[in-house]
């Protein structure tokens, strides 16, 4: 029994997706839903890696390419073909994230997750979690719903321009 | 004893800033509290923004500033530890401490060591605080003297300011308890129950005709289009529980301006019509900050002298009138003057005054998206026209296409749309267009044109093309008349506006989404906003 407990308190549920040929992972509880593509409205003055909004059953909410919280985002600019959007509750507000395929969701025990600590990383601070082994591939796992909560889209803030 | 001397002017000027902003809070509490919502709440409320004016007033030497605050605190925590059923004298002392803190803040822009008489605010607080206490209201005040050490504040300030950060004297909104209980008539309770109950009748006939397979006859058709009635008055039903009337606003105008006069030497008479009209309870801070500096500036800046009236063939007292009027939605607000009518184009220095100090209220009224229209004429007076939509949650807009994109401009700051073949064009030296339309020139710049910024030069001639077949709208903002080129003109509609989230709100030039029948998201666009900062980078260009 104690055994049990301590397996399911070590390993959590990711959603393995993939992004131009990468494999990335995140909690599943970071994921509100998982929904077919849907192309957005494109909106102005915001950076190339916000895609627009859409409609999602009534409310609306902001589709953004993962690429966005790479810190260097010019690196990478292979055109991505998305395929789902993981619908995330952030701080923010909702945001979907755009990915090319949802390989899987499989439990990951703590013992196969290398910490993110002293790894060289392209996400902002606080965003990527380490690197997980699964059986498709080494996955770099990210935190959506923290990631999502500091996503900046505006290309210049209000406040620069109306004063 | 005023500002102290020693203390940098840039703090100082921080202190006025934000002490300004602060009293805009209480006094949005003190309408709170007059319109019914959580008392507890709003005392609350200006209790904690009286603590970070008193500690921030210490900090900058102002100690009899701090001492009237510490009074008000006390009365407060009385207030707080007891039941107390003298709601209405405690507002009333509240906002009598809100305008004599206004009226000392004022003064000290112009002399640092200005000092605010408090001798009738000092009575009617011991008033008040030996009421309750008569009432056997309070059970113990134990504690109502809060020490708080200050001793290191303005030394911190100092540093951060010496960093080149601004400092910040006062809590963070967040701090602030929130206030989410709201006072809803009774009226306007059952009036949106009945609606509903309309709203379910009219599904059942629908259902019954869908059933029936008449969904081809012309009573599905009626039953629709009732049913269409009805969704739209629900949508106002609903949008109304937020209204208030501003007849507290404007008696709170009217006292600033006659009490400003009054210190300045001089009388005059403030007339009010339409204080019962309603407006949403969020844009009252906004237009209480705005109107106040305006009616500030018609009192010093506007006026000729008693004597010089009477030569003019005036009264010896100047006339204010504050009107306002709500039709179709729209809330228009009128401050007229019978002064000397200089207007703010005017090239002399009280002309210059005039416009530093519209400056300010135009910003605040941009960002409620109401632009501020002002006609001088000389000898006669002024006149200030702001118009809005009563609510920011309902709105009229113009749906319009350009290229392949859609977006809904608000139709309150549009006054014309100009039909294609109408208007001629013109191109002037750096590129600028103009476009002459009634015999007059408007300087012109197309919708994508003036939403993003740069435009690459394919852009602005796909612009120039569009400017030929395309409508053009002749939009109202600060100052200017600005006329704004798009393709087509799709519908005018009556919409909710879908707030934005916490990062779509930082994007340039966006009010809000709305969700058209095919489903797709539209962007409301703040056309008054960027056309103002448009115009002003343009001017700015100029000037250099």
């Amino acid at each position: 029994m104690n055994s049990l407990k301590t397996e399911i308190k070590n390993s959590e549920s990711y959603v393995l997706f993939n992004v131009q040929g990468e494999l990335y992972g995140t909690p599943m509880l970071t994921v509100r839903e998982i929904v077919p593509f849907q192309t957005p409205r494109a909106v102005p003055n915001t950076k190339k890696n916000f895609l627009g909004v859409i409609n999602l059953r009534g409310d609306i909410v902001g589709v953004v390419d993962l690429r966005i919280w790479f810190q260097d985002d010019k690196q990478n600019m292979r055109r991505s073909n998305h395929k789902a959007l993981l619908v995330v509750e952030s701080d923010a507000g909702v945001v979907a994230v755009a990915v090319d395929a949802i390989e899987a969701i499989c439990s990951l025990e703590g013992k196969d997750i290398e910490s993110s600590k002293g790894m060289p990383s392209s996400f902002a601070e606080g965003g990527m979690i380490g690197l997980g082994k699964f059986k498709q591939g080494l996955a770099t796992l990210v935190d959506l719903r923290a990631l999502c909560s500091v996503v900046e889209i505006a290309m210049e803030r209000k406040e620069r321009w109306a004063g | 004893m005023g500002l102290s001397g020693h203390i940098p002017q840039e703090v100082i000027n921080i202190f006025l800033s934000e002490a300004a902003d602060l009293l805009g809070q209480w006094d949005e509490a003190c309408f709170a509290m007059e319109s019914g919502s959580d008392l507890r709440e709003a005392l609350q409320w200006i209790s904690r923004t009286t603590q970070s004016l008193r500690r921030a007033s210490r900090g900058v030497g102002l100690e009899e500033f701090a001492q009237a605050l510490m009074s008000v605190d006390e009365l407060l925590r009385i207030v707080l530890k007891t039941d107390s059923e003298e709601e209405k004298a405690v507002l009333e002392c509240l906002v009598l401490t809100h305008s004599t803190l206004c009226r000392w803040l004022v003064g000290l822009r112009t002399d640092p060591q200005y000092v605010e008489d408090m001798i009738q605010l000092g009575e009617v607080i011991r008033k008040c605080k030996s009421d309750l206490l008569e009432a056997n209201l309070l059970q113990s005040h134990a504690g109502a003297k809060s020490i708080h050490s200050d001793a290191d504040l303005f030394a911190s300030f100092a540093q951060l300011a010496a960093n080149g950060n601004q400092p910040k004297l006062f809590a963070d909104e967040s701090d602030m308890p929130a206030r989410a209980s709201l006072d809803i008539g009774e009226r306007r309770v059952n009036d949106l129950i009945e609606l509903v109950r309309r709203i379910s009748t009219q599904h059942g006939v629908l259902e019954h005709f869908n059933k029936d397979g008449q969904r081809d006859s012309q009573e599905f058709v009626s039953a629709l289009r009732s049913s269409f009635e009805l969704m739209k008055e629900l949508q106002e039903a609903s949008v109304g529980m937020n209204l208030v009337s501003v007849a507290s606003l404007f008696d709170r105008l009217s006292n600033h301006a006659i009490e400003l006069a009054n210190s300045r030497g001089f009388a005059i008479q403030f007339e009010v019509e339409g204080s019962r009209s309603e407006i949403d309870r969020v844009l009252i801070s906004p237009l209480w900050e705005s109107l106040a500096r305006i009616l500030s500036s018609v009192v010093e800046n506007n006026f000729e002298s008693p004597d010089e009236r009477v030569k003019s063939g005036k009264m010896p007292m100047g006339v204010i009138k504050l009107s306002a009027e709500v039709n179709s939605g729209l809330f228009s607000l009128v401050i007229e003057d019978d002064g000397r009518g200089q207007g703010e184009g005017d090239s002399s220095p009280r002309g210059q005054q005039i416009r530093s100090s519209l400056e300010a209220p135009r910003g605040i009224l941009s960002g409620i998206s109401a632009p501020l229209c002002v006609e001088a004429q000389i000898g006669k007076g002024t006149r200030f026209e702001i118009s809005l939509p009563t609510t920011p949650r309902l709105m009229e807009v113009e749906v319009v296409k350009c290229g392949e994109n859609l977006f809904a401009l608000p139709s309150h700051v549009v006054p014309h749309i100009v039909e294609p073949g109408t208007f001629n064009t013109h191109i002037l030296r750096g590129d600028k267009q103009l476009i002459e339309y009634q015999g007059k020139l408007f300087p012109f710049v197309t919708l994508p044109e003036l939403i993003e910024k740069p435009v690459s030069q394919r852009r602005r001639v796909q612009a120039s093309v569009a400017l030929e077949k395309g409508h053009v709208f002749l939009v109202r903002c600060s100052r200017d008349v600005i006329a704004v080129g798009v393709d087509h003109v799709l519908s005018r509609q009556r919409i909710v506006v879908n707030p934005l989230a916490k990062y779509l709100s930082e994007v340039r030039g966006l009010l809000g989404t709305i969700i058209i029948g095919n489903g797709d998201p539209v962007l409301i666009v703040d056309l008054v906003g960027i056309a103002g900062a448009f115009l002003g980078t343009r001017r700015d260009r100029e000037a250099a």
